[in-house]
C-alpha cells in the first residue's frame, strides 16, 4: 500500500539527515521526499512510501522516537 | 554566595506535560558586573563550568589541536578529574561502562579528525546498549568547515546512525545549551550516547549565554500504564499453564529487579533473561533459569520455547535471545518498553505496554488483588511441575559438565568462572571482552547484584572489556572490579593498561588465553565443515611480561586453587594483577549452542549429554 508520512522536527538540515537514516533501514520502497525549512530550525518533511503496513507503521515508530522530531502521522 | 539555581525541563507528552528538575549547586545565569552590563566568558570556559555544575567530575579522552580551548578550561578546573587515554575508542568505552554504573552520562572529549571518528565503534556500543554519554569533539574553525582541512571529518555525518542525538555548535552562544541538552537527552527515557561538535573558534569565542537551557526538550515516552493494558496483561498471565518472565536490559536501567521478583513469585513464573537482562536479575533467584537464546542455558531456552504466555520487559527482542521469530509469535506477548518502536518491531504482541518497566510492573502489582492470587495458586499447581522440569534440565547439565571437567585441560573455562565467582564478593564489577570467555560468563557467571554485569552485548565489541573496567573502577573506586577477558579481545585495546599505574585503578585482569579467535572457529568447526582460518594465533605475547611491562603482577596458574590464591591477594592488597589463564583451543567448545536462524528446543547440548527440551506436560 502507499502512504504519505507526514513529519514535523526541529533541528533543520539535521533532523532530515536522522529521518533519511531511519528510513533507509526500512523495507518500504520511497517513492518522493520533499521538505520545508523554517529560518528557526523548523522542518517538514513529507515521504511518500509503499509497502506493507507493518513496515510502514515501524517506519512510524522510529521516526517518532527521534529526539528532535516532534510529530509523525501516516496518511 | 551559592545560588541554587533550578532548571526545568518541560517533557513533551500529549495531553499532559512533566517537568524534570536539575539542581544546580553554582550561579550559572548571565553574570553581570554590578553596573548592569552583563560579562561575557570564553565558551570553553562556560561549557566547563556547565559540565562542573550538572555533576561531572571526571572526562576522559585524549586532546588535540581543535579541542584544546576545552583542555586549557579544564587547566582551572579543580572538580573534574581528566582521565587521559592511549586511544579514544578506550575512552569512549571507559565512558560507556561509567554511564551504566553511575547511571550519569560518561563524557568524553577529543579531537577532530582522527580523534572523532575514532569514537565510531564506541559510539555505536553505546547506542546498541541503550548507555549514556555525551562525547564532545573539536572541529576545524567554522572559516574552513567544509574545505577539508587538517583534520576535518564530518562526524556528524558519519555519527547519525550511532547516536541517539548530535549536533554541531555554530556559535559561542549555543555551546553549553548544547551540552546541557546532551547531558539531559542521554539519559532520558531509553539512554544513548550524545555527540557535540564544536568548531575550535567557537570554543575560543565568547558568550554571556552560560545558562544551562537546553535547545531542545526531550520526549517522555510512556507515562503511567493504562488499567486497561494492565488488567488485559493480567488476565493473560493468571490464564497461562506456563507463563514465563523475560527480562531486558530496559529492568536495570529503570532499577525494577524486586517488582520481576515479586511478580515471578507470585505467578509461580520461571524468570529468563536476554544477555543484558543477565544483569537485571539476581542469578541466584530460584526462578531464575538463566539467559535463553544463542549461548543461554538449556533450562532457559525450555522455559521460554515452552511458555503459551511470555512476559516480556525492557527487551527488543533481539535474534540472539529467542532464536526464531515464527515461534514465539505462536505465544501470546505482553511487552513492557520505554521505548515504543520495540513494540511490535520484531514480534507480534498481544498487550503492549510503553513504559518505564517499574512503573508498568508496579501498575501490575497493584492491581493483582489477593483472592485471585490464592484462587490461581490452587489451579495453577501445574506451574510448579513445569519448573520442576527446568530444574531437572539444569541438573543434568550441570551434572554431566561437572563429570566432564576433567577432559578440558588445564582449566575447563567454566569452572574457573565458579572458582573465581566464589572468591570475590558479590558487590565485583565484571566486565568482559567479546567470545568464547563471554558466552562462558553468559551460561555461567552468576551475577548476584544487579548492575554488577557490564558487557558488550548488542554490538559484540572485542576490546570492550578492559577500557570499561578502567571506567567502572573509576565510577565505583570502593568496589572490586575484575575483566574477564579473551586474549583477542584483550590485544585490541591493551595499550590502555597503562592506566592502572598512572590513575590507581587496581583491576583484576583474567584472560582466557586460548591463542585463538576461539567463538569463530567454533562457527568454523559447526559450520564451515572445520575449515579453520585466520582463528589460531601462531603465538601471543607473553601476558606475564606485558604486565611486567606496565608494572603490574602478572600471572600464569596451573591450578584452580592458584588462581583463587592470587585473586584473593590481589583483593587483600587492593592491588592489580593480570591472570593469563591457558586454555586448549581444540577443547574450548561454548556449549549448549542455538545456532543461527535455529528454535530454542535445538539448542545443541555438550557432548554426550542427551535432554529433550520439549515440554510433554
Ligand atoms: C572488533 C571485532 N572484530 C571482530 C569480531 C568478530 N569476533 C567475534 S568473537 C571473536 C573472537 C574473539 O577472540 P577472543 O577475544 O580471544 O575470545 P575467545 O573467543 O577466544 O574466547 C571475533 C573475532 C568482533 N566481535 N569484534
Ligand atoms: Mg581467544
Amino acid at each position: 500500500m502507499e502512504r504519505v508520512i507526514k513529519v514535523g522536527a526541529c533541528m533543520g538540515m539535521d533532523s532530515l539527515a536522522r529521518v533519511i537514516n531511519t528510513i533507509r533501514r526500512g523495507k518500504v520502497q520511497v517513492l518522493e521526499i520533499s521538505s520545508k525549512l523554517g529560518s528557526n530550525g523548523d522542518i517538514n518533511i513529507v515521504i511518500r512510501v509503499r509497502g506493507e503496513e507493518s513496515e510502514i507503521e515501524w517506519l512510524r515508530k522510529k521516526i517518532l522516537v527521534l529526539v528532535d522530531v516532534t510529530s509523525v502521522e501516516v496518511l | 554566595m551559592i545560588k541554587i539555581f533550578q532548571l526545568s525541563v518541560k517533557l513533551f507528552k500529549p495531553g499532559k506535560q512533566c517537568i524534570l528538575v536539575i539542581p544546580f549547586g553554582d550561579a550559572l545565569g548571565t553574570r553581570g558586573d554590578g553596573h548592569g552590563n552583563s560579562i561575557k566568558i570564553r565558551a570553553a570556559d562556560a561549557l566547563v563550568r556547565a559540565m562542573k555544575n550538572l555533576g561531572v567530575r571526571h572526562v576522559f579522552g585524549i586532546p588535540g589541536g581543535s579541542i584544546m580551548p576545552v583542555y586549557d578550561a579544564l587547566y582551572d578546573a579543580e572538580d573534574i578529574k581528566h582521565y587521559l587515554f592511549k586511544h579514544e575508542q578506550g575512552a569512549i568505552h571507559a565512558a560507556d561502562a561509567y554511564g551504566r554504573i553511575t547511571k550519569k552520562p560518561g563524557v568524553v572529549l577529543v579531537t577532530s579528525g582522527p580523534g572523532a571518528t575514532n569514537l565510531v565503534t564506541g559510539l555505536a556500543n553505546a547506542y546498541m546498549d541503550s548507555s549514556p554519554l555525551v562525547a564532545i569533539s573539536g572541529q576545524v574553525a567554522t572559516p574552513i568547515l567544509g574545505r577539508d582541512g587538517f583534520q576535518e571529518t564530518d562526524i556528524i555525518g558519519v555519527t547519525f546512525p550511532i547516536t541517539k542525538l548530535n549536533m554541531q555548535v555554530r556559535s559561542p552562544d549555543d555551546v553549553v545549551s548544547a551540552f546541557t541538552t546532551g547531558y539531559i537527552v542521554s539519559t532520558e527515557g531509553r539512554p544513548g550516547p550524545v555527540l557535540i561538535d564544536i568548531p575550535r573558534d567557537v570554543l575560543l569565542g565568547s558568550t554571556g549565554s552560560i545558562e544551562p537551557v537546553p535547545k531542545i526538550h526531550p520526549k517522555a515516552f510512556g507515562g503511567e500504564p493504562s488499567r486497561e493494558e494492565i488488567l488485559k496483561a493480567l488476565r493473560l498471565l493468571l490464564n497461562a499453564e506456563r507463563p514465563v518472565i523475560l527480562v531486558g536490559g530496559g529492568v536495570c536501567w529503570s532499577g525494577a529487579w524486586d517488582d520481576v521478583i515479586t511478580l515471578a513469585e507470585i505467578l509461580w513464573a520461571p524468570i529468563v533473561s536476554t544477555f543484558p537482562g543477565k544483569n537485571c536479575v539476581p542469578n541466584d533467584h530460584p526462578l531464575y533459569l538463566g539467559p535463553s537464546g544463542m549461548h543461554g542455558r538449556l533450562e532457559a531456552d525450555a522455559a521460554l520455547a515452552n511458555a503459551d504466555v511470555v512476559l516480556a520487559v525492557g527487551t527488543r527482542f533481539s535474534d540472539r535471545t529467542v532464536g526464531r521469530f515464527k515461534e514465539m509469535n505462536m505465544k501470546a506477548i505482553i511487552h513492557i518498553d520505554i521505548d515504543p518502536s520495540e513494540i511490535g518491531k520484531n514480534v507480534r504482541t498481544e498487550v503492549g505496554i510503553v513504559s518505564d518497566a517499574k512503573k508498568a510492573l508496579k501498575a501490575m502489582l497493584r492491581e493483582l488483588p489477593s483472592a485471585i492470587q490464592e484462587e490461581y495458586n490452587r489451579q495453577h499447581s501445574g506451574r510448579r511441575s513445569f519448573i520442576a522440569w527446568l530444574k531437572e534440565i539444569r541438573r543434568k547439565y550441570e551434572e554431566h559438565i561437572e563429570a566432564r571437567a576433567g577432559d578440558m585441560k588445564p582449566f575447563a573455562p567454566w569452572k574457573v568462572l565458579k572458582v573465581l565467582r566464589r572468591t570475590v564478593p558479590p558487590s565485583t564489577i565484571v566486565t568482559t571482552g567479546v567470545g568464547s570467555h563471554q558466552m562462558w560468563c553468559e551460561l555461567h557467571w552468576d551475577v548476584y547484584i544487579p548492575g554488577t554485569f557490564i558487557t558488550s552485548a548488542g554490538l559484540g565489541t572485542m576490546g570492550f572489556g578492559l577500557p570499561a573496567a578502567l571506567g567502572a573502577k573509576i565510577a565505583a573506586s570502593n568496589r572490586p572490579v575484575m575483566l574477564i577477558d579473551g586474549d583477542g579481545s584483550f590485544q585490541m585495546t591493551m595499550n590502555n593498561l597503562s592506566l592502572v599505574r598512572d590513575y590507581g585503578l587496581p583491576i583484576i585482569a583474567v584472560i582466557f588465553d586460548n591463542r585463538a579467535l576461539m567463538l569463530v572457529k567454533q562457527w568454523q568447526i559447526y559450520m564451515y565443515s572445520r575449515r579453520v582460518i585466520a582463528t589460531e594465533f601462531t603465538k601471543n605475547p607473553d601476558f606475564v611480561k606485558i604486565a611486567e611491562a606496565y608494572g603490574i603482577e602478572g600471572y600464569r596458574p596451573s591450578s584452580y586453587e592458584e588462581i583463587e590464591s592470587i585473586v584473593r591477594r590481589a583483593l587483600r592488597t587492593d592491588e592489580p594483577v593480570i591472570i593469563d589463564i591457558e586454555l586448549d583451543n581444540e577443547k574450548d567448545i561454548v556449549l549448549p549452542w542455538v545456532k543461527p536462524g535455529e528454535w530454542l528446543t535445538n539448542a545443541v547440548p555438550p557432548e554426550g549429554l542427551e535432554v529433550d527440551l520439549i515440554w510433554k506436560g
